[in-house]
């Protein structure tokens, strides 16, 4: 079987791993502990695309954090997700150290959509001058590729709880609980 | 650059095929060849696309130092594109059409001259158009051939694929669930019972 149809197939595995990021990030208080980072603090936020397929039909539902009585906190979109809608994208704040980050992750493909990395303060060159490009450069490149670091590891740790029996004995029952309360 | 703005987008991949710290001769002639040049035509589209230095949208990534960045492969495409809005080129392929009646004295044009003269006109328009121009930033970490490309449409990014694969002689795969799954150690199998 071709890759492209393989990653058509297992498609569902992007919106499985948000919905576990999620559940995970509320048990855990959103901390999590990532090898060679140490603890990442997590939080998936209110900004949600969920979509029903149903046979050939799709629908689409946007869930974001605002108080219209349209948009609702994330206690819907749990109740959609529990009546069988697929998380598509979802909006996620990262902490590490005094590093904040903020991006929508989606789960076709884990691209990264609307990053906000944390806030730095301005680089100077050797000789002193503001506005180090270079230096700004290396800098953005270590704090993007810190995020990808982060999402790849859990990725990994959600990898094996899916593989493995306890996602069929023990993880689906916990999440539903979740979903439904 | 889009590297350094205060809002990101990025489609990521993995870089398939034998990569080293120094370039081969051949990958450096296509980078000189696949550069963007000011000067050379749009093609039938009135497109003009090659890669450019990410600290400066003029010249070539091999022109100054910002290609090569201790491990990382640094360089933006650029696209310009020429367009003739639909109604612009109605108005002077009238015009055109009247003045070549005139000329001929007949009071027809045949399908083909009509071909031929929406051609001619609209070719000309584009040559006198302004190009719009579009720059799309990457930077390509050599040691874990991964890639991260700064725009995530999809027609943009299916343009990088081809002129990446084209200057590097090496294959894009797009990050996805399954492809991370498999660079963990599950195997094809495994992954699909999952569906």
């Amino acid at each position: 079987m071709g890759l492209l149809e393989n990653i058509a197939l297992t498609g569902f595995l992007g919106s499985d791993f948000l919905k576990w990021l999620w559940f995970m990030s509320e048990r855990n208080d959103g901390i999590f502990n990532i090898k060679d980072i140490g603890h990442a603090q997590l939080a998936v936020n209110g900004r949600f695309r969920l979509e029903k397929v149903d046979g050939s039909f799709k629908e689409s539902f946007t869930y974001s954090g605002c108080q219209s009585e349209n948009c609702t906190s994330p206690a819907e979109a749990r109740l959609s997700l529990f009546k069988g809608k697929a998380i598509k994208e979802a909006g996620i704040t990262l902490i590490i150290e005094d590093n904040e980050w903020s991006f929508t992750l989606d789960s076709k493909c884990l691209d990264i959509k609307s990053m906000k990395p944390p806030k730095t303060e301005k680089i100077k060159d050797a000789e002193n001058n503001e506005d180090d490009s270079e230096g700004r450069f290396y800098e953005r490149v270590f704090l993007i590729e810190r995020a990808v670091v982060v999402i790849d590891s859990l990725f990994a740790s959600f990898m094996a709880e899916r593989i493995g029996d306890i996602w069929n004995d023990k993880i689906i029952s916990e999440i539903n609980t979740w979903l439904e309360n | 650059m889009a590297i350094i703005s205060s809002s990101i987008n990025m489609s990521r991949y993995q870089t398939d095929g034998d990569v080293s710290a120094k370039f081969s001769q051949e990958i450096l002639d296509n980078l000189r060849r696949y550069s963007f040049l000011e000067s050379a035509p749009e093609d039938e589209n009135g497109e003009k696309i090659g890669w450019v230095s990410l600290d400066n949208m003029f010249i070539s990534p091999l022109d100054d130092d910002s290609f090569d960045r201790n491990g990382y492969i640094t360089m933006s495409m650029r696209i310009d594109k020429k367009t003739v809005s639909s109604r612009t080129l109605k108005v002077f392929l009238i015009k055109e059409e009247q003045r070549q009646l005139e000329q001929s004295g007949s009071d027809k044009l045949s399908k083909t001259q009509k071909k031929d003269i929406k051609d001619a006109v609209r070719m000309k328009l584009l040559q006198q158009a302004l190009p719009t121009i579009a720059i799309y930033d990457f930077f390509w970490n050599l040691k874990g051939q991964s890639l991260y490309f700064f725009s995530l449409s999809e027609g943009v990014n299916n343009r990088f694929y081809e002129l990446f694969s084209k200057t590097f002689k090496m294959g894009l795969i797009k990050t996805s669930p399954f492809g991370l799954a498999v660079s963990n150690g599950y195997e094809e199998k495994q992954i699909l019972a999952l569906a």
